[in-house]
């Protein structure tokens, strides 16, 4: 078993901007070894749902992998008028498979390359165990508070798609506007600067407040139900011919189109279970093409 | 004998976690060292024992096998199972088997922290690597210490952030080592350590109990204080209270202030820190307040047919529904029936949502700043009451009727679902429910009919009466058994005969009925279905008969029983001079059934059966 660093007090840097944040995890990730993903090309409500992480946390294959994703939860807009929620925003998403004996050490690392003296402030690790019941998956692992601000979701996958982790991989999810918050000692996202002289709420408050409009009053409900049955379609058919990676994005899609019905106040909470049951059985069906093919590619080499 | 240390090293457990451990360890230990710990270490990042003396040698162990006689048949599968050779077998008391010499301490230690850590359980664990190990969170390091000497591992380590790996000299220094270096390992030292911190910066308060969890949220105890906005003091004190213990486990100092344990980091650097969190957190709170307010109660509670109460039991407006039945069954008036109409609007609520420690408080702070009277607003705010053994009952007329209809709904519901309470499992806190409902009806004067109660349940809200009544177990079996029409009226009644168990009233009392009940009680299949006057012959039974139309046992219990006790002469006399068993089968069988008729109007008093006497 490895024994955790020694982490020698570091200089304070200068405020970070929001985007001097994501290049110096970008820059210490890489520099690690991940393979720096972009963010995924349909709407996903965490980076979790990235095929990134998930598809590639099962199976027998190491990875490594760090990304900014947009996360898109209708349901927390706010029409850009609480400065603390959104129904857009990001978080820097990195997963090692299988999770190293130091793999803490790495993050706490990864504070200091971001300008977190690890020595001055108070970072804590708070029980947090992680489960997402549309992808069938759970974990244990902490929230990470950095003087009381959580500023990372920590989580050992156990189970994705109902299926046990072969490796177990370590996800760490920093959620960029506290952190960044926290680095530039701001209370609102809005008032974080994202480059020099632009702030966040300049690049996305009014973002916020269109898509409100759009997830709480305008997304059409008959159209979003058809969809999705649509998608549940696509998703089997695909499977069929057993073709999880566009299989999968049908999941999200179907997960995306739930979120809006819900926020639309279209699904009773008996329906809600109902339709999270059947994202959860294309997920579990995906998860289980996908482990087949993982499967055959290994056995290939 | 030598001293011993055991440390298993760990990624942040959580505090149950950390409980659990604790109270696993000494057993657990002792199985595997032969020796009671003197001292169990238990915190986030590390579980330790401590061993003043421990037997330097594990004891000789004989491993018997099969008895001499079955030496050809049994002896060769045993010696191999053994990992020994059949020659190597020995006799003892007629059994063939293997002298297994105690082995040195240092030798046998790798195993036996090993089985350690594998032998602890958790409610939730993981894997984390191929070892097949399941722990709450990863083990990343052991370290066993035989006085000086270092039999696994190499160092322990000190504060995650400020001291690296740590020499343990000793295994009796181990404490005093991780001291040095900014850990306090003992749980209970670092409680009194907090407490103290606490003490010394002002009257805090915990009245979400968070101080068992920062217990082991920490390893190096620094107590801060920190203070807040004053405009968020606007916000009802309860939301700021629970922002400040829900999410960040701090303790109100009362007005804008907090304290809270830190584990390390500069105090000014760290302090401002958190008064920026909390008074985000409070931020957020107003907003979503605010956000609350604005679509108004009226409009939340119309919301309330999207949110599921109980799967298998509808929604939270199929709920409303229910309560508002019971509330009219249980004699509410206007402010009642319109608190129940909203007392689960704040299900809907997003700050609920957000802090569901917060339903039924909010409810009523949304209803008053809606404008409803008070006392509807009072009602919603204590439809969970009482919510903790003895804890304080509404204060409110309606308040009481609408925990109770609360109450009610929640048992009858759950249990229609089959969802009861077995041994110490209780998901559903329907002991509680039970328990609140007794207190309501016994120490808060609310009627609650028994009819109102569907059987299973009344049978489980009455059993609660057992424990709640200073009255011997029997006398309230005796009353539960009675006619009395309400819940309250059972606890007096088992009060009041346990209170004249010893008067002459009572004595007629029971004996009359234990005689009708003894003699009719068993025969009750052979008794007439209706008492047939001309069928009554002897003086001394139509004596009884018209004795009993006088019998008046509903109403003041004392009065009953004196009634009652007019019987036993009566009794007494037909003893003497009737014969039951007669030998025409119409007359038996009148008889029998007026012996039952005397227990029954006397039974409406209660199972006078279930007293010994």
């Amino acid at each position: 078993m490895g024994a955790p660093n020694f982490f020698p007090r570091m200089s304070a840097l200068a405020v970070p901007t929001f985007q001097d944040t994501i290049r110096a995890l970008e820059s210490y990730w890489a520099d690690y070894g991940c393979v720096l993903m972009q963010p995924y090309h349909t709407e996903v409500a965490a980076g979790t749902m990235n095929p990134a992480t998930f598809l590639r946390s099962l199976g027998p294959r190491p990875w490594k992998t760090a990304y900014v994703e947009p996360v898109i939860r209708p349901l927390d807009g706010r029409y850009g008028e609480n400065p603390y929620r959104f129904q857009h925003y990001f978080q820097y998403q990195v997963v090692i498979k299988p999770a190293p004996a130091d793999v803490l050490d790495l993050y706490f690392g990864s504070l200091e390359a971001i300008g977190i003296d690890l020595r001055r402030h108070d970072v804590r690790l708070v029980e947090d165990d992680w489960e997402q019941a549309t992808l069938g998956a759970w974990g244990l692992g902490w929230e990470v508070w950095c003087d009381g601000m959580e500023v990372t979701q920590w989580t050992y996958f156990q189970q994705l798609g109902g299926f046990d982790v072969e490796l177990v991989p370590a996800e760490i999810t920093y959620g960029l506007e506290r952190l960044a918050m926290f680095l530039q000692g701001k209370r609102s996202a809005f008032e974080l600067e994202w480059a020099p002289g632009v702030t966040w709420g300049d690049v996305y408050r009014e973002n916020e407040r269109q898509w409100s409009a759009y997830n709480f009053e305008l997304a059409p409900v008959d159209v979003l139900t058809r969809q999705f049955a649509d998608f549940e379609e696509e998703c089997r058919l695909l499977l069929e011919r057993r073709l999880p990676l566009p299989a999968y994005d049908q999941v999200l899609k179907c997960s995306h189109t739930l979120n809006l019905l819900d926020a639309r106040g279209a699904v009773s909470a008996t329906e809600r279970a109902a339709y999270i049951g059947r994202v959860r059985n294309l997920a579990r069906a995906v998860a289980q093409v996908y482990l087949e093919l993982e499967g055959d590619a290994v056995a290939a080499t | 004998m030598p001293s011993l240390l055991l440390e298993i090293g760990c990624e942040e457990l959580p505090a149950s976690a950390c409980r659990e451990a604790g109270a696993q360890l000494p057993v657990l230990a002792e199985r595997e060292v032969g020796a009671a710990p003197t001292h169990v270490f238990v915190g986030p990042r590390r579980l330790a024992v401590f061993f003043e003396d421990v037997p330097a040698r594990t004891p000789d162990e004989w491993v018997k096998g099969p008895p001499v006689a079955l030496r050809d048949k049994a002896a060769t599968g045993f010696a191999k199972k053994q990992g020994v050779a059949v020659e190597e077998l020995v006799e003892r008391d007629g059994f063939l088997g293997v002298e297994r010499p105690g082995r040195e301490l240092r030798e046998v230690l790798p195993e036996r922290l090993d089985a350690i850590v594998r032998g602890l359980s958790f409610s939730k664990s993981m894997r984390w690597d191929d070892s097949g190990i399941r722990f709450s969170r990863p083990v990343r390091w052991t370290l066993a210490k035989l006085d000086s000497e270092t039999v696994v591992g190499e160092t322990t380590f000190g504060h995650r952030f400020t001291a690296g790996p740590v020499e343990i000299p000793d295994a009796s220094e181990y404490a005093e080592q991780l001291r040095a270096a900014g850990v306090e390992p003992d749980a209970e030292t670092r409680r009194r350590a907090i407490v103290a911190g606490l003490d010394a910066v002002g009257s805090w308060s915990d009245p979400g109990g968070v101080l068992e969890e920062v217990v082991y949220l920490v390893e190096s105890v620094q107590v801060l204080k920190g203070s807040f906005d004053e405009r968020f003091l606007q916000l009802p004190e309860r939301v700021v209270v629970t922002a400040m213990q829900s999410h960040q486990r701090y303790f109100p100092l009362g007005a804008n202030r907090f304290a809270f344990a830190a584990n390390g980091g500069e105090a000014d650097v760290v302090r401002v820190g958190n008064e920026s969190v909390l008074e985000g957190r409070l931020d957020d709170a107003s907003f979503t307040f605010e956000r609350d307010v604005a679509i108004g109660i009226d409009t939340l509670a119309e919301r309330l047919g999207a949110i599921t109460y109980f799967k298998g039991a509808g929604s939270f407006a199929d709920k409303t529904e229910r309560l508002r039945r019971l509330v009219a069954e249980l004699g509410g008036g206007e402010a009642t029936l319109e608190a129940a109409r909203l007392a689960k609007a704040d299900q809907a609520a997003e700050l609920v949502r957000e802090f569901p420690d917060l339903e039924g408080y909010i409810g009523g702070q949304y209803a008053r700043l809606a404008g409803y009277p008070e006392a509807v607003a009072a009602a919603i705010e204590e439809q969970y009451l009482p919510d903790a053994s003895g804890g304080p009952l509404p204060q409110t007329e309606a308040g009481k009727v609408l925990a109770a209809a609360d109450k009610l709904d929640a048992l009858a519901t759950s249990f229609s679902l089959g969802h009861k309470p077995s041994g110490s499992r209780d998901p559903y806190g329907l002991r509680r429910a039970a328990i609140g409902l007794v207190r309501l009806a016994v120490e808060g004067g609310l009627m609650v009919p028994r009819p109102l109660l569907p059987d299973e349940v009344r049978d489980f809200v009455e059993e609660r009466l057992e424990g709640l009544l200073d009255v011997p177990v029997e006398f309230v079996r005796a009353a539960r058994a009675s006619a009395a029409p309400d819940l309250a009226a059972v606890a007096r009644l088992a009060e009041a005969l346990y209170a004249e168990r010893e008067s002459e009233a009572f004595d007629g009392v029971y004996t009359a009925y234990d005689r009708a009940q003894r003699l009719a009680g068993r025969a009750a299949e052979d008794a007439a279905p209706e008492l047939d006057q001309a069928l009554l012959k002897e003086e001394a039974e139509r004596e009884l008969a018209e004795g009993l139309t006088r019998v008046e046992v509903d109403g003041d219990v004392q009065r009953a029983l004196e009634s009652g006790a007019t019987l036993a002469p009566l009794m007494e006399r037909f003893f003497d001079e009737v014969l039951v068993m007669d030998e025409d089968e119409a007359v038996r069988a009148n008889r029998l059934r007026l012996l039952l008729d005397v227990r029954d109007v006397l039974g409406r008093l209660g199972d006078f059966s279930q007293i010994p006497r």
